[in-house]
Parts: structure tokens; C-alpha cells; sequence
């Protein structure tokens, strides 16, 4: 443990590394329960971005027309700062 | 005639009774500061009072309000936790790290709110930077629940939880990175709303784990939520997380039918995960029945283990909370509080592999988690496994070996309302949590608050 806190490039008195040593042994309890064995190609892209809750809009063809695919104006698309009123 | 102003009204109802013209802003704030004055001393919500700036924004409200130019929250008198970013009004996290930072611009739902016309009370206690626990070795007290002062508030928007239930403010800004927002919802018997990921911006306010992290309103009441959340919900360019997403009223939608909702109880969480009190199953049961008699169809839940979601998302915080706070570990341990010490400092000892597993196992766990939503609409679970602990049974190393009921919801990132179930025999509050599949925050809200209407909860303030 204190060659990893020395690598980690820390400087911990008795106490601090006496705490770490403690949270240290119930991170490696949480670690066990992460499955490590995956296919290569397994899931290549781990961060997960939610998908906007809208119907999939259909998209211009590109190549006849030669612009950009249409893309929603976010000044458009969502609400304003200002409130919409008092409730009834 | 005019109608009595109720001692304690919800933000809706100071909303009504502000535009009605039965009460001004300047009346209801100074109400307000004077309640602060008479019962923080006794919880310490608050680690800053700007009673001049609120006054001074109250007496604006009033001019507004007189030229038919406001708003539902105009003239309301907020609290934002200590780690929203107010321009010009010292920012600390609860940290001597910065014990002097006065930012120069509002985070954007602070800036919204402005911009509403709500007026800012002050800043309020937190975990030290939002992780931790109740801690004595910082420059200011933890906030203490305003049920039973000895008890814990929840935590890490602690302040919020106390101010709200306390009727300092009506209403708040808390962030839920594991539970932040939902426990102090629990323990001290209010409303909390942990948004879909995406759908309220945290620019400007400061990150704990940013994959994680989620900012949102907390007041007394699922419908004051819902009108605090029309203001700060929507895109913001200046959140990389931030979606665009249509506008709707959250506040507008909450008389909509819940009839037929399929209601799913995850019963694993409660009953072998995190094994909850007799007193909090008699309420989740009576939760049942109330769903039931509002058309609802229940039927149990299965999903994986909360131990899994938990170490998701406890590596993925002590990973990111480290880097975060890296640079001050190595050069003013002392000045952290031991509580965040022994939550990040594992951070450092975390390979570079653990961390991308963590991740990893979080898609593999927000995709089962969606499969399940296919099969119902929102789940119904409890936040905690009980009603709040005394402070001094706050333990250093929790949430490592017993898994917080929360988490689960950032983990796989939809969104989770809490709201007070009922109370305890002693008279603690205890609360009920509905999870929805992502952009459910309108059906989350709307249940909430026809629960609320049905349980009658909300009629009962603690005694200070």
C-alpha cells in the first residue's frame, strides 16, 4: 500500500494512510464485482450519451443536393428562460 | 375577500398568492429572512445570507409584478446549494480549498432563475465539493434535519433539504451524482428531482464526477419542482451533456391522467440488496395501494443486483472525484475534510483499466436497465432504507459496503423523483422514489404529485 500512495505521489500521515487502507479494501470488494473478461470488439464506444426523445427525422439526400444534412437550430428546439406563466 | 396566507405556503402557492397581488415579494422574503433568523442556528443550512441582495431583488419582483410583467417565479425567494457558481456572492463547496472564491458569473440555471425573477436567499451547506458526509473538521457546520436537529439531513445538498423542510426557502437547487439530491429529499421529508442526464445544465456548477453528475430542483412539493424545473430545464451550448430536447411544462402536465401507468417495485433493492426498515415497508406498501387507487397496475420488478449498479458507480466517482481534486490532495491534504479524504483518496490507487471497466459495465447496465422499462413505465423503490440517522452514526467508509438505494438512477442515467411516503411513529419523514426510462420527468412529476395529493404529507411541517 505505501509504495502505491508513493507512486500515486502522495504524502499521507498514520491516520490518512490508516483511512485509506480501510476505503482501499472496500474499492477492491467493488472492483471484484466488475466483469473484466469482454470479446476485443466488445463495445468499443464505453461512453453513454442519451438520446434525444424525438421521432427519427428523415434526412435530406445529400448527395443530390449537395448541402449539409438539416440540423435542428437549438435556439428553436427548446425553451426559453423565461417562465410560462402562474399555475391555475 | 383575500385569502389567509398560509404560515408556510409552497413555492406554487406564494406563486398565486404573489400574482393575485395578496402578498408582495418584499413581504414574503423578509418573512423568509426572518425565519432564517429564528431557526438556523439550530440546523446551519446556510453558509451565506444575502439578505440585502434579496430584498433588493424582492423589491424588484414587486415592480415587475405591478407592471404585468411576471413570471410563476417571480418573486420567489430561492436557495442554491454552495456549489452553484452566484457572480459577485462568495462560492466555498463547503471548502477551505475555497473558502474565498467569488465567481464572476452565475451558473446557467442559477442565471435562468435570475432571469425568472427569483430571488436568491443565499448559499447552503453541502458535503465538502459535494462527496463526503457530515463533517466537524470543516470551517462551517453540517446542516442538521430540521425533524430532529440531532439527526442527519442527507446528504451531499444537506442545506437544501434542511432550508426547504425548515420553510427558510421555497425551493432549492441540489446535484445528484449517487443520490445527492434524493437522500436529503428523503430524510427530511420533501420533494427532490434528479433530471434525465442532459435535460438541466450544470455549467457552473462544480463537478463531482461528470459522467455522472446531475443538477436539479428540490422543494417542498412535486409541483413546485415541476415549476422551478420549466425554468432551468432546456439546451444549454456550454454543457458538452446538454440535449436539446422540445420544450414542454412540467408544471402544466401534472393533472394529466396517471391511469394505466405500469408501475414495476424492483423488491431486490429493498429486501436483500439494502434491507429497509419494517416501518419504511408498511409505507412502500401503503405506496402500492395509493398507486393502485389511482389506476396504476404493479407488478414486481427484477433487475440486477444493486451491488452491481454500485460499484459502477463508486468506482466511477472515486476515479473522476480524484482527478478532479488531485492537485489540492497533493499540496493541502489537511484542508479537506477526513470524510472526503476517505471517499477520494481510493481515486488514486484506481488503474486507468478499472476505471474504463467501470464504464464499460455501465453500458452493459443502462441497456438491461432500458430493457425493463419496456415492461413498465416507472419503477417504485424507496431512496433509503429508513427514516434519517442520528449524525453521529455516520460512518466514514458508507456507500462502499452497503450500496446506496440511489445510485441505481445515475448509474443508468434516467431520471428519479422523491417524495415524502410518510412519517415514522417518532414523526421523521420517510420517503418514496419513482424512476422512469429517460425524458420521463414529466411522469415522474405528475405521479408525484398526485400521490402527494393523495397521501396528504405535505400538511405536516417539523416543529423547530
Amino acid at each position: 500500500m505505501e509504495r502505491m500512495v508513493a507512486q500515486a505521489g502522495l504524502t499521507l500521515n498514520a491516520g490518512q494512510m490508516a483511512d485509506l487502507v480501510l476505503a482501499w479494501r472496500q474499492m477492491v470488494g467493488l472492483l471484484a464485482r466488475i466483469p473484466r473478461k469482454r470479446a476485443l470488439l466488445d463495445d468499443q464506444a464505453y461512453v453513454f450519451r442519451v438520446p434525444p426523445p424525438v421521432a427519427p427525422v428523415a434526412t435530406r439526400n445529400t448527395a443530390q443536393t449537395g448541402a449539409r444534412p438539416a440540423t435542428r437550430s437549438p435556439a428553436k428546439s427548446t425553451r426559453s428562460a423565461a417562465p410560462k406563466g402562474r399555475p391555475a | 375577500m383575500k385569502a389567509p396566507v398560509p404560515a408556510f405556503p409552497t413555492l406554487a402557492q406564494a406563486s398565486r398568492l404573489l400574482a393575485g397581488r395578496q402578498l408582495s415579494a418584499l413581504e414574503l422574503t423578509k418573512s423568509l429572512l426572518d425565519r432564517i433568523a429564528a431557526v438556523d442556528s439550530k440546523l446551519n443550512a446556510f453558509l451565506l445570507i444575502t439578505a440585502e441582495k434579496a430584498l433588493n431583488s424582492a423589491r424588484a419582483a414587486d415592480r415587475a409584478i405591478r407592471a404585468g410583467k411576471g413570471g410563476a417565479l417571480t418573486g420567489i425567494p430561492l436557495a442554491y446549494k454552495d456549489i452553484y457558481e452566484t457572480a459577485g456572492v462568495r462560492t466555498t463547496a463547503h471548502s477551505r480549498i475555497l473558502a474565498e472564491h467569488v465567481p464572476v458569473r452565475d451558473a446557467e440555471t442559477v442565471r435562468r432563475l435570475g432571469a425568472a425573477g427569483a430571488v436568491m436567499l443565499g448559499k447552503l451547506a453541502t458535503h465538502e465539493f459535494a462527496i463526503g458526509g457530515p463533517a466537524f473538521d470543516l470551517p462551517w457546520p453540517p446542516a442538521r434535519n430540521p425533524w430532529d436537529p440531532n439527526r442527519f439531513t442527507g446528504g451531499s445538498s444537506s442545506g437544501s433539504g434542511a432550508a426547504v423542510a425548515a420553510g427558510m426557502a421555497l425551493g432549492s437547487l441540489g446535484s445528484d451524482t449517487g443520490g445527492s439530491i434524493r437522500l436529503p429529499a428523503a430524510f427530511c421529508g420533501i420533494a427532490g428531482l434528479k433530471p434525465t442526464p442532459g435535460l438541466v445544465s450544470r455549467r457552473g456548477v462544480i463537478p463531482l464526477s461528470p459522467s455522472l453528475d446531475t443538477a436539479g430542483p428540490m422543494a417542498w412539493t412535486a409541483e413546485d419542482c415541476a415549476m422551478l424545473l420549466d425554468v432551468i430545464a432546456g439546451h444549454d451550448p456550454e454543457d458538452p451533456a446538454s440535449v436539446a430536447v422540445p420544450a414542454i411544462s412540467y408544471a402544466g402536465s401534472l393533472k394529466q391522467s396517471v391511469k394505466g401507468l405500469r408501475v414495476g417495485v424492483p423488491r431486490g433493492f429493498f429486501e436483500k440488496d439494502t434491507p429497509a426498515s419494517p416501518e419504511a415497508m408498511r409505507m412502500l406498501g401503503n405506496a402500492i395501494a395509493v398507486l393502485k387507487s389511482l389506476g396504476c397496475k404493479v407488478d414486481d420488478a427484477i433487475l440486477p443486483s444493486l451491488h452491481e449498479y454500485n460499484a459502477v458507480g463508486r468506482i466511477i466517482i472515486s476515479a473522476e472525484a480524484y482527478a478532479m481534486h488531485e492537485a489540492t490532495l497533493k499540496t493541502r491534504m489537511a484542508d479537506h475534510s477526513r470524510a472526503l479524504r476517505v471517499r477520494v483518496l481510493p481515486g488514486a490507487l484506481l488503474r486507468a483499466a478499472d476505471y474504463i471497466a467501470a464504464q464499460r459495465r455501465r453500458t452493459d447496465l443502462i441497456a438491461i436497465t432500458q430493457a425493463v422499462f419496456k415492461k413498465f413505465d416507472v419503477l417504485l423503490s424507496l431512496p433509503t432504507p429508513g427514516s434519517a440517522p442520528m449524525l453521529t452514526e455516520q460512518r466514514q467508509d458508507d456507500g462502499f459496503a452497503r450500496p446506496l438505494l440511489t445510485t441505481f438512477a445515475n448509474v443508468a442515467a434516467v431520471p428519479a423523483l422523491v417524495v415524502c411516503g410518510g412519517y415514522t411513529n417518532a414523526g421523521l419523514p420517510m420517503g418514496v422514489e419513482f424512476i422512469g426510462p429517460a425524458w420521463s420527468d414529466a411522469t415522474l412529476l405528475r405521479l408525484g404529485h398526485q400521490f402527494e395529493q393523495v397521501t396528504g404529507t405535505r400538511a405536516t411541517r417539523p416543529k423547530l
